[in-house]
Formats: C-alpha cells, sequence, structure tokens
C-alpha cells in the first residue's frame, strides 16, 4: 500500500465511521489482530472494544464530528492532527449529559498493513467547550491521555464559543436579558457605540419580524481577537422590516438570508459586530425587487459581482 | 501552507484586482474553484479563466477600480477578508434582475467579504457577501430613502 491509500483508509474510516456512524464498516478498516495501544474510557485493546467505544461515543454524542486538521504519512504509518466537538446527549464515562458542547482535541497515529490498521496509538485532550465559562473538564481518556497537560482552550476557542453561545442561545433563544453575559458594554456596531439595551432590542426585533427566526451557523473563523461567522437565518416575514432605509410590510413569506458576521472579543466579550447579509436577496424573496434572478445571472454577470 | 502563507496568496489576489494584471491568476486559482455566494454555486469550468473574465470586466466598468484590505483573519486552510472597493463608473449598469441603469460617472464605495479555502497554494473555494443592495441604491436601481 502507498502512503496516498493509507492516508485515503484513515480518511475514509473519519468519514464513514466516526462522522458517517457506519459503525458496521469497522471490520474494513482495521485488522482482526489490531491492537489498540491507548484504549480511551476503559475500552478493551482490540477491535471488538474499539466497535464497543465508537458505539458509546455515537450514542452519548450523536453530532459529534471529528475534523482532520493535518495528515502526515511515512512508510506503513499515518498521523493525524484533529479536533472534535459534539453535543453531549447521554451519559458517558459516568458523566450525566447536560447538553453541553464538548471539544476535544489531539493526535493519532496508525500503523497499516495490508490495507487495515493493525496498531493505533492516540493522544487527546477532552475540554467542554466554555460556554459556562466555568471550569474546564477534562476526562480521563488513556494513559496517555492522563499524563497529559489538561490545558485550557485557546482564546479562540474561547472567542468562538462566546460567539457561538450568543448565536445559538441569546439570538435564536430570544434572550435579550443574557447580552450582558457575552456583550461588553463598550460594543460597537457598523463603528457605533450602542450599548447593550439597544443589543438586546436588536435581537428581539429579529424575532419580530420573522416568525420561526433561526439562524444556523455554517462556519466559524477565527484570529487573534476576531471571530468571523458564515451562516443564515430563516423565518417567516410577519412583522415589519426596516432596512437599507426602505420599509416592507409583513408579507407572510418565508426565507432564507445569508449572512457574514465578523465579531471582535476582549476579555470573552464581544466589543464590535460588523455584519454583511444579503439584504438584496432577502427584498427579491419578499418580492419587494420585482423582477427576481435567476442563480446563475445573479453569479454569471462579471461586472456587477466584484467579488 | 501556514496560514502566513495562506495569507500572501489572497495578498497577491488583490493585487490583480488592483492592477488588472491577469496572469498571476493562472498561479493562484485552482482549475477546479468553486465558487458560493448567496445561497448559489458556481463551478466554472475552468478557475484561472472565469477569474480573468470576471476582474476584466469589473475594471472596464470601473477602469479606477480599487480595493483596499480592511481586515485579514486566518485559521487552517481558511482566510477571511474585509474590503472596502469602488470606483467610477462608466457606461450602462444592469442589475442582477435584468433593468438597466444610466450609471457613467456614478461614484460606487462598498464593502464585501470573502471567506477561501486554500489548497496546495491555490484559492480553492471561495464564499463571498457584498451588500448589493446599497450598491443598486447608489446606482440609483432601487430607491433610496429620502428621509
Amino acid at each position: 500500500m502507498s502512503t496516498d491509500s493509507n492516508v485515503a483508509l484513515v480518511r475514509r474510516f473519519v468519514d464513514e465511521v466516526i462522522n458517517g456512524g457506519h459503525l458496521d464498516l469497522v471490520d474494513e478498516f482495521f485488522a482482526p489482530d489490531f491492537v489498540n495501544h491507548s484504549p480511551n474510557f476503559g475500552s478493551a485493546p482490540d477491535r471488538e472494544g474499539l466497535k464497543q467505544l465508537l458505539g458509546a461515543l455515537r450514542a452519548a454524542f450523536p453530532d459529534a464530528v471529528m475534523r482532520v486538521e493535518d495528515v502526515v504519512a511515512a512508510g506503513d504509518k499515518v498521523m493525524i492532527r484533529f479536533t472534535s466537538d459534539g453535543t453531549q446527549a447521554a451519559e458517558f464515562a459516568g458523566i450525566p449529559p447536560a447538553g453541553r458542547r464538548l471539544q476535544a482535541r489531539g493526535f493519532s497515529l496508525a500503523r497499516i498493513a495490508d490495507g487495515r490498521v493493525v496498531e493505533r496509538w492516540n493522544v487527546q485532550d477532552n475540554l467542554e467547550t466554555p460556554q459556562s465559562l466555568g471550569a474546564v473538564v477534562s476526562y480521563p481518556t488513556s494513559t496517555e491521555g492522563r499524563a497529559s497537560e489538561q490545558g485550557t482552550p485557546s482564546t479562540i476557542d474561547k472567542n468562538k464559543a462566546v460567539v457561538r453561545h450568543m448565536l445559538e442561545d441569546l439570538l435564536n433563544g430570544n434572550r435579550p436579558d443574557l447580552v450582558g453575559e457575552v456583550f461588553s458594554p463598550e460594543i460597537q456596531a457598523g463603528g457605533v457605540a450602542v450599548g447593550l439595551e439597544r443589543v438586546g432590542q436588536a435581537i428581539s426585533h429579529h424575532h419580530a419580524e420573522f416568525s420561526g427566526f433561526q439562524y444556523i451557523i455554517d462556519e466559524l473563523i477565527g484570529e487573534g481577537d476576531t471571530v468571523v461567522v458564515r451562516g443564515y437565518f430563516r423565518g417567516t416575514q410577519t412583522g415589519e422590516i426596516r432596512a437599507g432605509g426602505l420599509t416592507i410590510a409583513p408579507t407572510g413569506k418565508p426565507v432564507e438570508c445569508h449572512v457574514f458576521d465578523l465579531y471582535r472579543l476582549r476579555d470573552e466579550r464581544i466589543i464590535e459586530e460588523i455584519a454583511m447579509g444579503d439584504t438584496l436577496g432577502l427584498f427579491q424573496q419578499l418580492g419587494f425587487v420585482s423582477v427576481q434572478a435567476t442563480p446563475a445571472e445573479a453569479t454569471s454577470q462579471p461586472e456587477e459581482v466584484p467579488h | 501552507m501556514s496560514v502566513e502563507q495562506n495569507k500572501a496568496i489572497i495578498l497577491r489576489w488583490i493585487d490583480v484586482w488592483n492592477t488588472g494584471e491577469l496572469e498571476p491568476l493562472e498561479e493562484i486559482i485552482a482549475p477546479d474553484y468553486v465558487r458560493h455566494g448567496e445561497g448559489t454555486t458556481l463551478r466554472p469550468e475552468s478557475g484561472p479563466e472565469w477569474y480573468k473574465q470576471q476582474i476584466a470586466g469589473a475594471r472596464r466598468a470601473m477602469p479606477d477600480f480599487h480595493v483596499t484590505t480592511e481586515d485579514l483573519i486566518a485559521e487552517s486552510d481558511r482566510v477571511v477578508g474585509r474590503w472596502s472597493w469602488g470606483g467610477t463608473r462608466e457606461g450602462q449598469a444592469t442589475t442582477p434582475w435584468g433593468a438597466t441603469v444610466e450609471s457613467a460617472g456614478k461614484q460606487v464605495k462598498r464593502t464585501a467579504m470573502t471567506i477561501t479555502r486554500l489548497a496546495d497554494g491555490k484559492i480553492a473555494e471561495e464564499w463571498w457577501q457584498l451588500d448589493r443592495l446599497e450598491e443598486w441604491q447608489q446606482l440609483g436601481a432601487i430607491p433610496s430613502p429620502s428621509g
């Protein structure tokens, strides 16, 4: 087997078994005499033990996703650096479910022979994302895992968790009473200091404009003090909308609007927001701009789409 | 590639927008480049060719077209750019819904954000967002509030 096909094997395992939940495929990826040198969470160090562990993880974290951040391959070995996160929905390793988002990051090394993994070594930290911003819970993972440092999440991870908390709990949950948890009193929007009260009003306003308002995060990207969110919101326009200086009376139409938002944080509080949304597309969906473009027209006219 | 190398590629891409020198696109745009914006996905036959037409078209419409970098944020294989762009329009502009507006001499000054995924030192995938409502308001294709 070439290193390329070994890398492909590991990537397929992550995609199909870990992220896809096809636990029945474990035998295709692991040899019968597979040895797990890092049997996490007290699992048996063989293929059966791995199957049981994967099943238990899937049951406890049904929405968990593992992202392969780096892959290094040489000879018969493939090493990945990964991050995972998921919401705990059932008891796991004696820890009751609390709907918490949990995050893990680590390295995993596989030795491959005849197209299947024969040995595995793994070191990882399991971190609760600091949404509740309390203690960082570190679970026992393996002998190596216990010995590894129980580091706190980086500032970027903390900032991402603040932004996720804001969007999923405050915005989607219509909880203007919680703005002080995630926004600084110095919050600026579009370059103007707006104050916490107006941020809270803006949250409620979205729900007044759109019944069933929901913001869905597609992607979070962070560097330094900045977090960028790509996502979209949807809802049914049952309230008056004011945008771009224009007013649209309730139409009862369902809409979906794509949005980019840039947030700057200080001390785990949002101090600046710059939002950019597809307001024109929103107006088109509401019938305000009379002739709606087809997607092909909208994206194929060079001079109108400078980026 | 490091995030700094990825940022350097994005800055080369911005140089192409600002100079109209299109050749570097051959090097920095992946042949199978994919573009997402406002719920639509575009898969041009050739990424570099598509981008050449795009940038040449923008510079024909605004010969003094210029982009300024407001923010550049990178993590993993992604680079986020926040941009100010603008210029002086020539001739007519066609709206996305097929209307024509006389735009000669009008100033456009707008913002945009892009998220770019880089692979093997090339721009492989891009998500974009423009404030198109205000753009067409500036060009008079959509009414602006009179107060």
